[in-house]
């Protein structure tokens, strides 16, 4: 495992959208410490330090991009999770999802989500879009603490 | 010459009769008693019953025959003859009198006419001898005989009267009396000459007691005639007359007496007697006349009051009384006559009563009154009377007729009112019969009973039974199905115990029996009138079999229909779900398609000569015009799930925005653009793809592209249009245009999705508007809509399509 402090916690089911995400982070130099976990059950335990992430380091993350729909456990849930540790809460999330449904949005919203964005499917802006999120929210944007 | 039964009074009854004739019976009776009694005095020479006192005069045998004789003439003609057939009974009688008169007769002339027919001494003659010497022989005195002669004739006259009132028996009765009287004054103021042998005027005291009571008992026998029935009955005038009579020969026969008494007591001398007599007269007469007068007064005053009485009564009754003489002229009216025909009395006196009777009942009233003039009383018979003013008025009649006055009594009622009341119950129950007859409905009616009291003619049609057969047999049996009739009969016993019922006065759904048992719906409404056994239950029945049918198909149908609303809602679910699985799953792959196309571009771009980096252009392309076609996609569908949002829409200034974004403004000219009403968002929409399409089409034109954009209000809608100068396109496939992925131009030629005009058709039919277009192919092309004008005078119609449209949206959206 890494050793360095991870700075993006992608929680991501698809492994092609992870590549691309990654590739981009990385590409535009915004986050080299990216951990990226394949559904919400494994972010919960990755953040909580549970099941296989038991051991690992401390710290947390200091953004979390969150696919809406997954296996086992939805970007929603862990959402509200997140939301309601005070561990976590201060944790700036983005819901990345394909849907442009209102009702998603609202809902994250109403969970708390920091960000909601639509993957693009023409891959210049999906990048460009992650980019900016990641910019926004690594450099840009001044958390707590 | 009157007889006695011309002119019998009212009082003159069979009772008043039987009690006449009582009085009549005892004075004969004592009459003959006396007689008999002296009869038997002579036979047994017993003195005390010949003249009661020694010093009297003997009553004569012959005189005690008369009496006897007298007696029955009396008797036998105590009643006046009943029928011109003279009863054999009646001829003795008269022959009776007639002897005694007779015998009367002669022996005045003995003593007047110095005959010698020796009458009087047949009888008893040893005995009549003078019993002292230079006396006179015992003979019947002249006053006696004269008195037979009264007496006689007075019988004989009984029934004769010279001139009306005047009748000689009553005379002829009075003067024995008075004889009689004389006679007993004689005795009472010892007079000697008249009781005492043998001085001229000898009457024996019972001679004169009996004479006193025959002509009392002739007086009576007719008391109702002449002078007699002044004193006889019961009016105050006879009381008066009774009183004063008997008053007045009492005090004066009283005072003489005491006055001579006083005298022979040597009280005082003859003048200071007269003296005496004559005050004691004035004074006891006065105090009889006052007596009188106030006795007089008292019963006038009651008459009077009575007379006021029956004043105050005819003045107040509301009927009308009046008296009518045969000459067809009121006598006299009560004021109520007054009130009702508004015609003072005295102008209803004035004129034949004929006149004020309506013209056409004067006929059958002459009739009435010709039978009433012959004594036929009237009842209830009606006419009409006119008032003043000319209204009639119906007047129900009681009259008597009282033909030897020549008058009716009449008392008539105001039944104008009555009769209208009655005429208009009557047209009341014609017009109910009719109503019921007619009625569209059945109508039966029971009795507290449960019988059938009215049957109408759908009744009859509905049940199968005749009215005929169905009045008076158990409603139960006739229309309620045998499992009902446990429960009609605790109803209706229910209902005459508490007056309540939960089945009435109201229309209720039940089954009916028909003749043929068949059980038929009917919608059945009771109304119950009256209370306890006499009240009845009404009520109206209509079939309602076809009216259920229509009911439980409409039931089924809606149950089909809320099934296939299910089935619709469940659908729309899956396309809901549907297309969100669209949105994401087919995105997905899309996007890695690009992805990795763009990636493999960037890493390995270098390496790859121009067809392989033009292919993966391609590959990049086709990603994301799907990603397009999707995009679009979802937005037309999500359309009809968001309900609209009305407001009014300044349309100009929309418009301007729209253009300005499309960034085609130097192209565009814009026209007048009414304000319309509608959702904001999906208006813009419309805008937008239709400007967006106009500049697309005609981008060929290149700078001498020209878009015109305008609006006009018309026939109750605002419409606009957007014309071009593009390519246009065949009308042969306009038809097409308006369908979602439906295009006139390949890909090539113009991009886009097909969805954009789709889009607008479906927004503008959502506002309840149309689309039209038109186009030349190479002329350009029009695109238009129209909205309906919220302003305009059919607004109402409008708003309702809105609310129906709008209502629909949201079932939709849901």
């Amino acid at each position: 495992m890494n050793y360095q402090q991870v700075e993006v916690l992608l929680v991501e089911d698809s492994r092609p959208d992870a590549e691309m995400t990654l590739r981009t982070l990385k590409g535009k130099g915004i986050a080299n410490n990216v951990e990226w976990v394949r559904d919400g059950v494994e972010a919960l335990e990755y953040l909580f330090r549970e099941g296989k992430y038991a051991d690992r380091g401390n710290g947390l993350p200091r953004l979390v991009l969150l696919d809406l729909k997954m296996p086992r456990m939805d970007g929603l849930q862990v959402l509200e999770r997140m939301k309601a540790d005070p561990r976590t809460r201060t944790i700036p999330v983005v819901m990345m999802t394909s849907s442009r449904e209102e009702g998603d949005l609202l809902e994250s919203y109403r969970r708390g989500v920091n960000s909601f964005v639509v993957k693009p499917v023409d891959f210049a802006e999906f990048a460009q879009t992650v980019a900016q999120v990641g910019m926004y929210w690594m450099i840009a944007n001044e958390a707590p603490e | 010459m009157e007889t006695a039964s011309d002119k019998l009074p009212s009082h003159a009854s069979p009772a008043a009769f039987r009690a006449g004739s009582r009085r009549i019976a005892v004075a004969c009776a004592l009459v003959a008693a006396v007689s008999v009694l002296v009869l038997a005095g002579w036979a047994l020479q017993q003195e005390t019953l010949m003249r009661v006192h020694p010093s009297f005069v003997p009553m004569h045998p012959v005189t005690a025959v008369l009496f006897l004789l007298s007696a029955a003439a009396l008797w036998g003609l105590r009643r006046p003859p009943m029928s011109v057939v003279v009863q054999p009974a009646r001829m003795v009688a008269i022959g009776l009198a007639a002897l005694v008169a007779l015998a009367g007769t002669v022996k005045l002339g003995e003593h007047f006419l110095g005959l010698h027919t020796g009458i009087d001494q047949w009888l008893f003659p040893d005995r009549l001898g003078p019993a002292v010497p230079d006396a006179m022989r015992n003979e019947i005195a002249p006053n006696t005989a004269l008195a037979f002669v009264l007496a006689g004739a007075a019988l004989l006259l009984l029934d004769r009267g010279t001139r009306p009132g005047r009748r000689p028996a009553e005379w002829l009765a009075a003067a024995v009396a008075g004889l009689a009287t004389l006679a007993l004054l004689g005795y009472a103021y010892r007079v000697e000459a008249m009781y005492r042998m043998p001085t001229f005027l000898p009457m024996a005291v019972h001679t004169a007691i009996s004479f006193l009571l025959l002509a009392m008992g002739i007086l009576w026998s007719r008391r109702w005639l002449g002078v007699a029935a002044l004193f006889s009955g019961g009016r105050p005038d006879s009381r008066m007359a009774r009183r004063l009579l008997l008053g007045s020969i009492a005090i004066v026969a009283g005072i003489g007496w005491l006055r001579l008494a006083g005298e022979r007591a040597g009280l005082y001398g003859s003048e200071l007697g007269v003296t005496y007599h004559t005050a004691a007269m004035v004074v006891l007469l006065a105090l009889l006349v006052a007596g009188s007068a106030w006795a007089l007064h008292r019963s006038e005053d009651e008459r009077r009051r009575a007379e006021e009485e029956r004043a105050r009564l005819f003045a107040i009754t509301p009927d009308l009384f009046c008296v009518a003489g045969f000459d067809g002229h009121f006598r006299s009216l009560n004021p109520s006559w007054e009130r009702l025909l508004g015609w003072t009395r005295e102008e209803l006196r004035a004129r034949p009563f004929l006149e004020f009777v309506h013209p056409d009942d004067r006929g059958f009233s002459i009739e009435r009154l010709g039978s009433l003039a012959q004594g036929e009383p009237a009842l209830a018979f009606e006419n009409r009377f006119v008032d003043r003013d000319g209204n009639a008025h119906w007047i129900s009649w009681n009259a008597i007729p009282v033909p030897e006055e020549g008058v009716i009594y009449a008392s008539g009622r105001d039944v104008t009112r009555e009769r209208e009341d009655a005429r208009r119950l009557l047209r009341g129950e014609e017009q109910l019969r009719a109503i019921i007859d007619t009625a569209h409905d059945a109508f039966v009616a029971m009795d507290a009973e449960g019988k059938v009291t009215d049957w109408n003619a759908q009744a009859e049609a509905i049940s199968g039974w005749k009215r005929k057969e169905a009045l008076g047999r158990p409603l139960a049996t006739l229309l309620v199905p045998p499992r009902h009739r446990a429960a009609h009969a605790a109803g209706l016993a229910r209902y005459l115990a508490t007056g309540e019922g939960n089945m009435l006065n109201r229309p209720v759904e039940i089954e009916a029996l028909h003749r043929s048992g068949r059980e038929f719906p009917v919608e059945l409404t009771i109304w119950p009138i009256g209370s306890g056994r006499d009240c009845t239950f009404n009520a109206f029945l209509r079939d309602i079999s076809i009216r259920k049918a229509a009911e439980r198909s409409i039931r089924d149908l809606n149950a089909e229909l809320a099934s296939r609303a299910e089935e619709l809602r469940q659908s729309n679910r899956e396309l809901e779900s549907f297309s969100y699985s669209v949105s994401h799953d087919l995105r997905a792959p899309l996007r890695h398609i690009d992805g990795y196309a763009r990636m493999l571009q960037e890493d390995a771009g270098d390496a790859l000569d121009g067809d392989c980096r033009r292919y993966l252009d391609e590959i990049g392309g086709a990603a994301r015009r799907m990603g397009a076609l999707i995009d679009d996609l979802l937005a037309f569908s999500r359309l009809g799930r968001k309900p609209l949002e009305r407001g009014p829409l300044r349309m100009r200034a929309l418009v301007e925005e729209v253009v300005a974004e499309s960034g085609g403004a130097g192209k565009v000219q814009l026209g007048e653009l009414p304000d319309a009403h509608g959702d904001p968002v999906l208006l813009r929409q419309v805008w937008v793809n239709l400007v967006s399409n106009a500049l697309k089409y005609s981008a060929p034109r290149g700078e001498a592209a020209r878009i015109v954009i305008e609006g006009a209000r018309q026939d109750g809608r605002v419409r606009y249009r957007v014309r071009d100068n593009g390519v246009g396109f065949d009308m042969r496939f306009a038809d097409k245009l308006f369908g979602v992925f439906q295009r006139l131009h390949s890909q090539d030629e113009f991009e886009g999705t097909g969805v954009g005009l789709a889009i607008v058709q479906r927004i503008v039919l959502r506002h309840g508007g149309q689309v039209h277009a038109e186009a030349e192919p190479g002329q350009g092309a029009t695109f238009g809509f129209a909205l309906p004008d919220q302003a305009s005078p059919g607004d109402g119609d409008a708003g309702n399509e809105y609310a129906a449209s709008d209502h629909a949206d949201r079932e939709e959206a849901q």
